[in-house]
């Protein structure tokens, strides 16, 4: 006779391991130590890596293979926990850093470094927050893909799925690694595919450091970029997307094969930039614009057409609030509380920051003398402005409106909207605005990585400065900087809480229990990162005279990206009405069968051509693969593959981020 | 009908896009009257225009004019005598734009397009529908593959009692394989079809329910996966999956 079943209805000897305490101090050292070192990473090479696959990896090995007791879905749980620790880096190096750029420096002494730090804490978990009511939607009604998100359950799941998927999962990633490494030692100063020293007869290099320049080698003219990155991660997630993920091919064609040529050849660039200058002419004059526009619109279109699904996902997730221990969402009410907290804190930090004199710590607009702590100050445009004595004080009140208004044109700061409001106020509508944008932009990053698995956190950053810029003046640097953390934390968690939940769904976690762990300890992350921006900061000053940019080994490329825009807005150089054709393009475009064609288009006009294009090939190889063994087959072995495409990348990555962070 | 309509939204994109792109660039025969911003002011070059015709040793020529500059009507003269055709300015205006009009074509392109691809998505779905009530049950219809995985849950509940746990973990792997990996996926695909029969409200109904009791299963095959110590949860999982997928089947109709 058989052994009896254990009976479901009586207590079991052993609960089904999912939230531990090993699983959550384990995810807390590897988030903080990923953390520290994508955030060295991200400020040296300008982009960041996602930690969910290391951590799942890493998990495999600590929880199973050290402590021998972890299961699918507490290995799970730590990666959760990690990437949710990791994640909030992009964030901030993103955005901070162009404070240092600006001349504004931040100190661990001074109020402004941990008002934005506050703010960021905030953010991030106003982003999980806004985003947990929606997961019912993307991931179980409309089936997003996020394919790093699929990934990570293809390594969870692969143990128990056999060895020889196992030995797939480890094939991909030793062939990711294989290929990465000479793209990931160039920082080392090691050998790389540059050094092949493989060039065109214009003695243009075919192969860089990180790319394969097929348009030079076709003797394609120089405008046409037709551009393949070494990417085994791109690779990896177009293979994951599949069909879909060849839409995000179009807009990359529209820009680099249609626009860019043609504007060329029209003579709508200047004379004087070259054919092989076009291709950056026109992503910044055009195509970067006009396909940030095409992703918003898109996005909103998305929105409203999935309204009816989001009604559904609500109710359904407040009905399931009502259900007596047993519920799996987690229900509004603590989801409304935080949005509500974290928007409190968003307003406090505005409120101090935002309210601080224009020339804090700068020159008295009357006597040109330093002006310090506990000084008379006045209100102009919706400024506050310091004085160095109460005469200089009275000589400005007794100014002409000219005279006033050429000294905020001196300090570069044109009346924001919201210039007539009282400050308290103002600090309160930019909080709920911010909050609005959080909700907005955290949709729209959460549909681009479902879609693709592409985050235009950048893009992203750049309309939320622009935004606070507007609303509250573009003298309001530091003000304007605070909010953007704080959103750019917020809407990068939104997404990695999304590809997380959707890990879940295809390893069957509780929902309610990932995302509490993510509340619980999405704070740490906004912390350490700005930590270790003061610190890299610090020790910059001390080696080189200057926190970051030329001369430093950290040059912040997204900071100065974001410094070149800052400084845009203040010039009254931003092309607004760009930003707003491309939005109409793209919400006609979601109007048709898919309501995302519009995100994916305009996300692919603003990406670089070299990552699409390898990214498309992933697309083609899993359509024809489908199409010769069948689609069962392509999913059974060809997603652990590309699963350890995707971790293959991302260790080796970040290996060397360590290996950079420990050797200075 | 279809490709026509795709051809439409493309062929109206790229007409969309290349209008936008000459959103700042007034061409340099309008009067000077149109190089005067909404301050009154002249218009600020955003980026150089024109060459001089000596080049410099490294091949690159010299702007006529530079960016930042302002257009008054001296440089106007002079960029229009230099063969300057256009200049990239910082503000914009409708009255400068030379492209307006194709950028409206391309607008109601579009939304022609959109609306010639709904209906024939409709009309397409619809003809799947009665296409399968014609044909009795279709093999890869959602409600066939639904009742495939009602099948499959309903089998393993009723026959775990009677085996090993190491047989029943391995029964509850094997099983779900095609689940997750088949069946799920034909229901996932029908959505536009699922969409037209439904609504997208009922649609959302039904599929928040075939979710949870997808979520489920997965959970069944991890739990089973993770080694016998663990059956408990997957019978307890494969139990709640049931009664999902029971509540999805209504849903369906």
């Amino acid at each position: 006779m058989n052994d009896p079943l254990p009976n479901d209805t009586q207590p079991t000897e052993h609960n089904y391991r999912e939230v531990t305490v090993s699983a959550i101090l384990f995810a807390l050292v590897i988030g903080v130590v990923m953390n520290a070192a994508i955030t060295y990473a991200g400020l040296k090479i300008g982009f960041t890596i996602g930690g969910s696959a290391i951590a799942a990896v890493l998990g495999f090995g600590v929880l199973r293979g050290i402590l021998r007791r972890g299961t699918i879905l507490e290995t799970n749980i730590a990666q959760t926990a990690a990437s949710a620790v990791n994640t909030s880096n992009s964030g901030i190096i993103f955005t901070v850093p162009v404070l240092f750029l600006l001349g504004i420096p931040l100190v661990a002494t001074g109020s402004d470094f941990w008002l934005i730090t506050l703010a960021a804490v905030g953010g991030a978990l106003l982003g999980c927050a806004f985003i947990i009511p929606l997961r019912k939607q993307m991931i179980e009604i409309d089936r997003l893909r996020f394919p790093t998100g699929m990934g990570v359950a293809a390594i969870l799941k692969s143990p128990g799925a056999g060895p020889k998927k196992a030995l797939v999962l480890v094939a991909g990633i030793i062939i990711a690694a294989f290929f990465y490494w000479p793209v990931a030692s160039e920082s080392l100063g090691f050998w790389n595919y540059g050094s092949l020293g493989w060039v065109a007869s214009n003695k243009d290099p075919i192969l860089t450091a990180d790319s394969f320049n097929l348009g030079l080698l076709l003797h394609l003219p120089p405008q046409v970029e037709l551009i393949f990155g070494i990417a085994p991660f791109a690779l990896g997630a177009g293979f994951i997307t599949g069909r879909a993920g060849l839409l995000v091919l179009a807009g990359g064609i529209l820009a680099y094969f249609v626009l860019t040529p043609m504007a060329f050849a029209m003579g709508w660039m200047p004379e004087t930039i070259t054919a092989a200058q076009a291709p950056g002419y026109g992503f910044s004059s055009f195509n970067r614009p006009l396909g940030i526009g095409l992703l918003l619109g898109g996005a909103m279109m998305g929105v409203v057409v999935s309204l009816p699904a989001i009604k559904a996902a609500l109710m359904s997730v407040a009905s399931a609030g009502k259900t007596k221990g047993g519920a799996e969402e987690l229900s509004l009410k603590p989801v409304i509380f935080a949005a509500v907290g974290a928007v409190v804190l968003l307003f406090l930090a505005a409120d101090f920051v935002g309210n601080k004199p224009l020339n804090a710590a700068g020159a008295c607009p009357v006597t040109g003398e330093q002006v310090v702590d506990a000084v008379p100050t006045a209100s102009y445009q919706g400024y506050q402005i310091a004085f160095s004595s109460d005469d200089a004080a009275s000589t400005w009140a007794a100014w002409t409106t000219d005279q006033q208004d050429e000294y905020l044109k001196s300090m570069k700061a044109k009346p924001g909207w919201l210039a007539g409001f009282n400050p308290h106020v103002r600090a309160l509508v930019i909080a709920l605005v911010g909050g609005l944008w959080i909700w907005l932009a955290g949709i729209i990053i959460a549909q681009c990585t479902g879609m693709t698995d592409w985050s235009p956190i950048s893009g992203m950053a750049l309309l939320t400065i622009v935004l606070i810029m507007l609303l509250a003046g573009t003298g309001a640097i530091v003000g304007s900087v605070l909010i953007g953390a704080a959103l750019c934390v917020a809407i990068t968690l939104a997404a990695d809480m999304m590809q997380d939940l959707r890990t879940g769904h295809l390893v069957g976690a509780q929902p309610r229990r990932q995302q509490i762990v993510e509340l619980c300890v999405v704070g740490i992350g906004p912390l350490i990162a700005m930590l270790t921006v003061l610190l890299i900061a610090q020790a910059n000053i001390k080696s080189t005279g200057v926190p970051f940019g030329e001369g430093t080994p950290t040059s912040a490329p997204q900071a100065q990206a974001l410094q070149a825009v800052i400084n845009g807005v203040q010039g009254g150089e931003m092309p607004y009405a760009m930003y707003g054709f491309g939005a109409l393009l793209g919400g006609l475009l979601g109007l048709g069968a898919f309501s995302g064609l519009g995100v994916l288009v305009g996300l692919s006009m603003y990406l670089p051509f070299g990552a699409i294009a390898t990214y498309g090939i992933g697309c083609v190889v899993a359509i024809v693969i489908a199409k010769i063994k069948g689609r069962t087959w392509a999913e059974e072995w060809g997603v652990p593959f590309a699963a350890g495409l995707i971790v293959g990348e991302s260790m080796l990555a970040m290996i060397v981020n360590m290996i950079v962070l420990a050797t200075g | 009908m279809k490709l026509i309509a795709q051809l439409i939204i493309t062929a109206c994109l790229i007409l969309g896009a290349v209008a936008g792109t000459t959103a700042y660039l007034p061409l340099l025969s309008l009067d000077d009257s149109a190089f005067v911003g909404r301050d009154g002011q002249p218009l600020v070059l955003r980026a150089d225009a024109g060459a001089e015709l000596q080049i410099n040793a490294d091949g690159s020529a010299n702007p006529l004019a530079k960016a930042g500059d302002v257009l008054t009507p001296e440089l106007l003269a002079m960029l229009r005598a230099g063969g300057v055709e256009r200049v990239r300015v910082k503000e914009f205006s409708f009255s400068r734009w030379s492209h307006k009009w194709y950028f409206l074509l391309a607008c109601v392109g579009l939304f022609a397009g959109a609306f010639m691809v709904k209906r024939v998505q409709k009309s397409l779905a619809l003809a799947a529908i009665e296409a399968g009530a014609k044909a009795g049950s279709v093999v890869v219809s959602p409600e066939a593959a639904l009742e495939t995985i009602i099948n499959i849950v309903d089998k393993l509940n009723s026959q775990l009692s009677l085996m090993k746990p190491a047989e029943a973990c391995h029964a509850i792997v094997e099983s779900l394989d095609p689940v997750q990996k088949e069946h799920a996926l034909v229901i996932v695909e029908a959505r536009s079809l699922l969409i037209t029969k439904l609504g997208m409200g009922r649609f959302a109904q039904f599929m928040d329910r075939f979710s949870a009791g997808e979520r489920q299963l997965n959970r069944a095959w991890s739990a089973a996966a993770d080694g016998e110590v663990y059956l408990h949860e997957a019978i307890r999982c494969l139990k709640k999956s049931a009664e999902h997928l029971a509540e999805a089947r209504a849903k369906l109709g």
